[in-house]
C-alpha cells in the first residue's frame, strides 16, 4: 500500500490535532471494483433463491447488461485511458430491479471489511469535535 | 443508500460521527406501488469542481477553516489544491499514478 501526505508524516501527525473538518473520498471503497462484484453476485444469488420466471428473466438481463457494462469498461480505461468513475455505467445493469431487493442486498454486504483500514485508523486519530464527510461520485446512495 | 448502510456499519463501529456525505443517487420509478430501479443516477456531483463546491459549502456551513481531505485520485485534486492554500491536510492512499 502506496500513502502519501502533502507534509513529511511526523509534521502530518502534529498538525492533525489542529484540524476541524474531515473530508472521505470513498471512490475506491464503496461499490467499485471488488465491491461491486460481491454486490453483484448477491443480487444474482437472491433471486436464484426464488427461481421465479421473473426472476429467471431478471438473471438472464443482468448477465447481458453485464457483458455490455464490461465491453463499455474496457473501452472507457483502456481505449480512452480514462480513470473517472464508471457508476452511471454500472447502474444501468440494474435497471427494472425492485429497489426493496436492491436495499437488502447492500445490507448484506460487509462494509467494514471493504472500508479502508488506513482511513479508518486516521479517522480514530481525529478530535471528537471534528466535523466528518464523505464526497464520492460512484457511490450510489 | 449505500452510504447511510456505511454509516452504520463503519461509522458506528468506530465510534465515529458521520456528519454530511454527498454523492449521486439512483433514479427510481413507481409502478403498481412497486419502486424499481430506473437505471440512471441523479445527475449531482460529477467533477472535480463539484467536489470542492461541496467541501467548501460544508466548511461555511460549520465555520470550519483547516480541513483534512482523505482520498487522491484526479476527481479530488481540486479540493486537495484548494486546502493547501488554506493550512489544511491531505493523505492519498494507494494513488492514481498520475498523482
Amino acid at each position: 500500500m502506496k500513502i502519501i501526505y502533502n507534509l513529511k508524516k511526523s509534521e502530518f501527525h502534529r498538525k492533525l490535532r489542529e484540524i476541524d473538518l474531515c473530508a472521505l473520498d470513498l471512490d475506491n471503497c464503496i461499490l467499485s471494483g471488488n465491491s461491486r462484484i460481491i454486490f453483484l453476485v448477491k443480487i444474482m444469488e437472491s433471486l436464484l433463491k426464488r427461481p421465479t420466471a421473473l426472476n429467471i428473466m431478471l438473471i438472464v438481463k443482468i448477465i447481458y447488461r453485464l457483458l455490455l457494462y464490461s465491453i463499455k469498461l474496457v473501452y472507457v480505461r483502456l481505449c480512452q485511458r480514462s480513470s473517472k468513475g464508471t457508476g452511471d455505467l454500472f447502474i444501468k445493469i440494474f435497471k427494472d430491479f425492485p429497489e426493496k431487493n436492491m436495499v437488502s442486498t447492500i445490507k448484506n454486504i460487509d462494509f467494514y471489511y471493504t472500508f479502508d483500514k488506513h482511513a479508518s485508523n486516521t479517522l480514530k486519530l481525529l478530535s471528537k469535535k471534528v466535523v466528518t464527510g464523505i464526497l464520492t461520485v460512484t457511490a450510489l446512495m | 443508500m449505500i452510504l447511510e448502510e456505511i454509516k452504520k456499519q463503519v461509522f458506528l463501529k468506530d465510534e465515529t460521527i458521520l456528519d454530511f456525505y454527498h454523492s449521486n443517487s439512483i433514479k427510481f420509478y413507481k409502478n403498481t406501488n412497486t419502486s424499481y430501479c430506473k437505471g440512471e443516477l441523479e445527475k449531482t456531483l460529477l467533477t472535480p469542481l463539484d467536489k470542492l463546491s461541496y467541501l467548501r459549502k460544508e466548511m461555511k456551513k460549520n465555520n470550519k477553516t483547516r480541513a483534512l481531505v482523505i482520498g487522491h485520485s484526479s476527481d479530488e485534486m481540486a479540493m486537495v489544491n484548494y486546502i493547501k492554500g488554506t493550512d489544511g491536510l491531505s493523505i492519498g492512499i494507494n494513488p492514481q499514478k498520475n498523482i
